[in-house]
């Protein structure tokens, strides 16, 4: 056993995985018993250790905080890119601002309203760009990032009504409603089929995401890939604030888009939601506005989406036809419940009225807003729950309030 | 990715593609951790030290000094590192391990007594072994691969892997040997 002792050994290891006894092995070798017999027992004993479980539940744990990592890695490698050292940043914004201002054709302005596809809507992002680069503030960035989300939602929802197909497309918003393969991202229809890419971590209602995907001419966008997004990451607010630079642009405080919009945040982000008593904290808490289009039995339809106001306090006044902004959660089916509705030119959300009122709601607004969204109460329509304390518990963040991310 | 493709999942794993590293977590956890557990008796330690390998695995992908071609090999081996400089940091503050279940001793039936003594001297002797001989049983005899798999792994070619399996297993049953002694 000099030369080849080691094949001999491994012979013998591959025997013993054939099923056959170490006496049936050393038979074969004769002569060799006394070295091979405690060497193929070590072995034995050797493999007899390797046989442990997987701990499932760690493993299951694990995995989503690997997940989370990565879409942690995701965001700060694009926020990096933006990240240009001060000077070159400096260097390049006079350059482009000079570019801009030489040319003396306003293509800045005649830009603000193109949408994509249009010839001068490079020219719109590349404006974006060169604003954040002068915004150095994080919240301020923060601000204007979110701020330039809704313009991407603006831009998708004008080629949706335009039926403009085929445009590629990318933008981040909130997922709201999941039917099957229709779902409602911030307002935006989206077809998700089974080409379309998703995370393996489950999608639910409320989750902030990123969509690829093009417009269909058909006013649906169909998307390509879905991907979540980390807990940190810019997403379009309500509406523009009034304070907001976008306002002349967008005269229309409250839409006409055959859409709502949830309010994330007034400064768009989507961070881990407080949560406070009341059965429907558990839910994250929307601020949409619309016009009412029909009041059935406890169920209007706003912008053409069914929500259920039996548990409202409605302000008074309201009617089929009336604009008006309105607050709630979507529950465990997927519908959209209502806690609190007004006339959208109300200034607050006092109601002097209360219909389909089954709760024992004292009517006590939260003082919210509709420009400074969900980030000063606590609980949506479960404020009142709460004996009107909810804004008063820490921790209270610009986030859809009450969420369960 | 039902079928798991290598290729689209390096590719995947460095545009941080979710899907893709939960599919390549889903394929190569157990491997990891059933290696860990295998080098190491504490459990805990086996868990953080699985959880780091994929860490370190969108770190180094995204640094750009991830796996070219594969995943395996370099997720083992990668483990097979954390756990050397893991047991060097404890070679330099030497504690006294205790047995597995010392509290229950008393109360188990005698052959699971001896069983439990048994693996206890099995980890005292593979503990002595050298990193690369731990690490050659952990792939031949705690995860069952071939030659050719252990090869791979090992960046070895195949009989030198036969070599190195016959010096580890003979070093251990000689250790094994030693520890029975001391403890007669």
């Amino acid at each position: 056993m000099k030369m080849n002792e080691y094949d001999v050994l491994e012979e013998c290891l591959q025997a013993l995985d054939n099923g056959q006894t170490v006496n049936e092995v050393l038979a074969r070798y004769p002569g060799r018993e006394r070295e091979l017999r405690p060497l193929l027992n070590t072995a034995i004993q050797a493999r007899s250790l390797g046989d442990v479980p997987v701990p499932v539940q760690f493993q299951k744990r694990d995995r989503n905080r690997l997940i989370r990592r990565a879409a942690e890695m995701r965001e700060s490698k694009r926020s990096q890119r933006r990240m240009i050292p001060l000077f070159p940043r400096l260097a390049m914004t006079l350059g482009v601002v000079a570019a801009l201002v030489l040319s003396g054709t306003g293509l800045v302005s005649a830009s603000s309203g193109t949408i994509p596809g249009d010839q001068l809507y490079p020219v719109k992002r590349t404006w974006e760009g060169v604003r954040l680069m002068f915004v150095f503030s994080p919240q301020g960035r923060e601000i204007l990032q979110s701020q330039y989300q809704q313009e991407r939602l603006d831009e998708i929802d004008e080629l949706l009504v335009k039926g403009r197909g085929s445009t590629p497309i990318v933008f981040s918003g909130l997922v709201t409603q999941q039917q099957d393969g229709s779902w409602m991202i911030s307002g935006i229809p989206v077809a998700v089929n089974k080409s379309t890419v998703l995370p393996s971590e489950a999608i639910t209602a409320s989750a902030p995401v990123v969509v690829s995907g093009v417009t269909r001419s058909d006013g649906i966008v169909e998307a390509q890939q879905i991907e979540l997004l980390g807990p940190l990451a810019p997403l379009p607010p309500f509406e523009p604030s009034e304070n907001s630079e976008h306002n002349n642009e967008n005269t229309n405080s409250v839409r006409s888009a055959p859409t709502v919009r949830p309010m994330p945040s007034m400064g768009g982000t989507s961070g881990p939601a407080t949560q406070s008593a009341g059965s429907q904290n558990q839910y994250a808490s929307y601020e949409f506005s619309g016009v009412v289009e029909s009041m059935q039995n406890g169920i209007w339809t706003i912008n053409g989406q069914t929500v259920h106001v039996d548990q409202a306090t409605i302000g008074s006044n309201v009617r089929v036809g009336s604009t008006v902004k309105f607050q709630g959660y979507y529950d465990d089916n997927g519908q959209f419940i209502v806690s609190n509705l007004v006339l959208a030119s109300n200034g607050d959300w006092t109601t002097s009225t209360s219909h389909h009122n089954n709760n024992n709601n004292s009517g006590e607004n939260n003082n919210s807003s509709p420009t400074q969204g969900s980030g000063e109460k606590e609980g949506g329509g479960g404020g009142n729950e709460n004996g009107g304390g909810g804004g008063s518990s820490g921790g209270v963040t610009g986030t859809p309030s009450g969420g369960d991310h | 990715m039902q079928n798991f493709d290598e290729q689209q999942a390096l590719d995947g794993l460095r545009e941080l593609n979710s899907h893709v590293i939960g599919a390549i977590y889903d394929k190569y956890f157990p491997e990891v951790y059933r290696y860990v557990r295998y080098r190491l008796s504490d459990e805990q330690a086996a868990e953080d030290i699985a959880s780091d390998v994929f860490v370190r695995l969108l770190e180094a992908s995204q640094r750009g000094r991830g796996p070219q071609s594969n995943l395996k090999a370099w997720l083992l081996s990668t483990a097979s590192h954390i756990i050397a400089d893991q047991l060097r940091r404890s070679y330099r503050r030497p504690t006294e391990s205790l047995p597995e279940n010392l509290l229950d001793l008393a109360s188990v039936p005698h052959d699971e007594f001896e069983r439990r003594e048994q693996t206890r001297e099995f980890r005292r002797a593979y503990a002595e072994l050298t990193l690369e001989q731990q690490h050659v049983l952990a792939l031949r005899f705690g995860q069952g691969y071939t030659l050719e798999e252990t090869a791979t792994v090992l960046k070895k070619n195949v009989n030198a892997v036969k070599a190195l399996q016959f010096r580890a297993l003979a070093a251990l049953q000689r250790n094994i040997g030693e520890v029975m002694d001391e403890n007669e």
